[in-house]
């Protein structure tokens, strides 16, 4: 309704009016016909509609119902119709206008939480990623350490030396991929895609909740899909994406003492025309495979029940689908759905 | 570097740490052995040196406090803890289970050097201690069942006389037995017998 042009706002105005004009006689109630006539201009074409509606209902109703059309002699009671079908176009104006407002604080809280639940999550992974800079780092510094001690003996080990320097460039290079990951993660941009290499993406997500699964004794297998075709989506949002079901997935275990926890992903054609990302727990299981991507739906003590919401608009946005598949034995399988990029003989 | 010089265990999954590691400690004349995991280190038979294990907190399979726990009691070498973590209740947990140290990645070589050969200094006085010990055993098992008998007398004090009417015996045959105890234990007075016995746990 609100894509309505001016022009076709002004043409409903009109057409409602001279409806009203034609089924008022029959109906004896002409007031109300042309009430409903403003009321429908300004709710589909905002003010300027409804307030023609006001003038041709206000002259309309003087021309054909009264018996001395634009005569002076009942001034009050035409005036007081006037008032009456100008306060309903306004109400109705302020109407919508609450409306769109309600609409956009809707919008921006969501865009709020949707960012503050990235956040979280991040939060939650800082740890891991603090161990990721950390482990290369460490290498690094003892590395370097090592070189000048080597040159440093009588007579120097060069070549000890040159083989530790040459660590301290690998482990220091391994550093920065890490920061370069992170920053790629955090990095607030509007949907770009691209064609992407999806085994790439699982890839990197794989290196950065590495050292969580470990610490939480829990197997990580993946079986991706060697000459997949190039997918087109974000690189940034279908991270996140892969990011939130593995940790979900991680934490669905995180009850599990009798059985091995594994994390399972893998990645596969799936028909002419799109890639299938396959992400299995062997965790406690949901109950409600379609309420779990309901907003603010959570069964985690400090889940804020954001994360499947936004991952299934991402996916949706990507054209393609998120789901639960039915399980076979233990755990949950989340499965995604992208459609190949252009390149198709990649 | 010395074939019986310390030797440093360094138990990390990840290779990149276990090779600088490696270097590190190579580089300032100890001998390394490395592992990628609990089950490696498991396997591998210890030198008999002493040595000192650095141990990741965080490994697939069995984790550090679990190892720490696997190995308590046999002659384990002294552990210090590295990790990226470093949460409050895994330290303390390591730290009351007997760990030299927690260092927290990424550690000063300094500080690990140091903590390296506090733990060698450790493990070689224990090792005395246990030669040691393993030494006043064999003495001990030396003692005829007798001789034992008349020991606790004579380290608690009593004289030749008291034992023998202790242990309805005449005092010539106290006197010879306690001959034979001081020779057997090589001790060469009655205040390192009792100092002996005191080790063996003997009163």
């Amino acid at each position: 309704m609100n894509k309505l042009s001016r022009l076709q706002g002004y043409g409903i105005a009109v057409i409602a009016c001279a409806g009203a004009l034609i089924v008022a006689p029959p109906l004896k109630a002409e007031s109300s016909c042309f009430l409903l006539a403003i009321i429908v201009s300004t709710l589909s074409g905002g003010r300027g509609p409804g307030l023609l509606a006001v003038g041709l209902s206000a002259v309309a109703f003087d021309f054909f119902f009264l018996s001395q059309p634009l005569s002076l002699s009942s001034p009050s009671s035409s005036y007081l119709r006037f008032g009456v079908f100008l306060l309903a176009a306004v109400t109705a104006h302020q109407l919508i206008e609450t409306r769109r407002r309600l609409e956009t604080a809707l919008r921006s809280a969501q865009a709020r939480l949707s960012r503050a639940t990235q956040i979280a999550t991040v939060a939650e992974l800082a740890a891991s990623i603090a161990h990721e800079i950390s482990q290369p780092l460490s290498a690094v510094i003892a590395n370097g350490h090592a070189c000048t001690q080597w040159l440093s003996a009588e007579p120097p080990n060069v070549a000890n030396a040159k083989a530790a320097a040459e660590r301290v460039v690998r482990d220091g290079k391994d550093a920065g991929d890490v920061v370069r990951r992170i920053r790629a993660l955090f990095r607030k941009n509007a949907l770009e895609k691209i064609d992407l290499d999806i085994n790439e993406v699982i890839g990197e997500v794989l290196r950065l909740i590495h050292s969580e699964a470990a610490r939480k004794r829990i197997t990580v297998e993946s079986d991706l899909e060697k000459r997949l075709p190039l997918a087109l989506g974000d690189r940034v949002q279908l991270q996140q994406v892969i990011f939130n079901l593995l940790l979900n997935g991680i934490e669905a275990m995180d009850a599990v003492i009798d059985r091995p926890r594994r994390l399972f992903i893998c990645s596969q054609l799936q028909g002419p025309d799109a890639i299938l990302v396959e992400v299995r727990d062997s965790g406690t299981g949901v109950a409600d495979s379609e309420k779990v991507f309901e907003a603010f739906y959570t069964t985690k003590e400090k889940g804020m029940g954001m994360g499947l919401a936004i991952c299934r608009s991402i996916v949706e946005a990507h054209g393609g689908r998120l789901g639960i598949k039915p399980s076979q034995g233990p755990g949950t399988t989340f499965f995604f759905t992208l459609p190949l990029g252009s390149d198709l003989s990649a | 570097m010395k074939q019986d010089g310390p030797i440093i265990y360094v138990l990390d999954d990840d290779r990149r740490v276990r090779e600088a590691l490696s270097s590190l400690l190579l580089s300032v004349g100890l001998r390394v052995e490395t592992f990628g995991s609990a089950a490696e280190y498991l396997e591998f038979e210890k030198l008999d040196a002493p040595s000192c294990l650095i141990l990741d907190l965080e490994l697939p399979g069995m984790n550090g406090l679990e190892l720490q726990q696997e190995i308590a009691g046999d002659d384990s070498p002294p552990i210090v803890f590295v990790t990226g973590h470093g949460d409050v209740p895994s330290s303390v947990r390591a730290m009351k289970a007997g760990a030299i140290e927690f260092l927290l990645k990424p550690f000063d070589h300094q500080e690990l050097l140091k903590v390296v050969d506090a733990a060698i200094a450790q493990d070689r006085d224990a090792r005395l201690r246990q030669a040691e010990m393993a030494e006043l055993r064999k003495r001990y098992a030396l003692l005829t069942p007798r001789e034992r008998e008349v020991l606790p007398f004579v380290v608690a004090g009593l004289l030749n006389k008291q034992t023998a009417a202790e242990l309805g015996t005449s005092e010539i045959t106290i006197q010879v037995h306690r001959g034979q105890i001081m020779r057997k234990m090589a001790a060469s007075s009655l205040a390192e017998l009792v100092k002996i016995a005191g080790k063996l746990g003997i009163s």
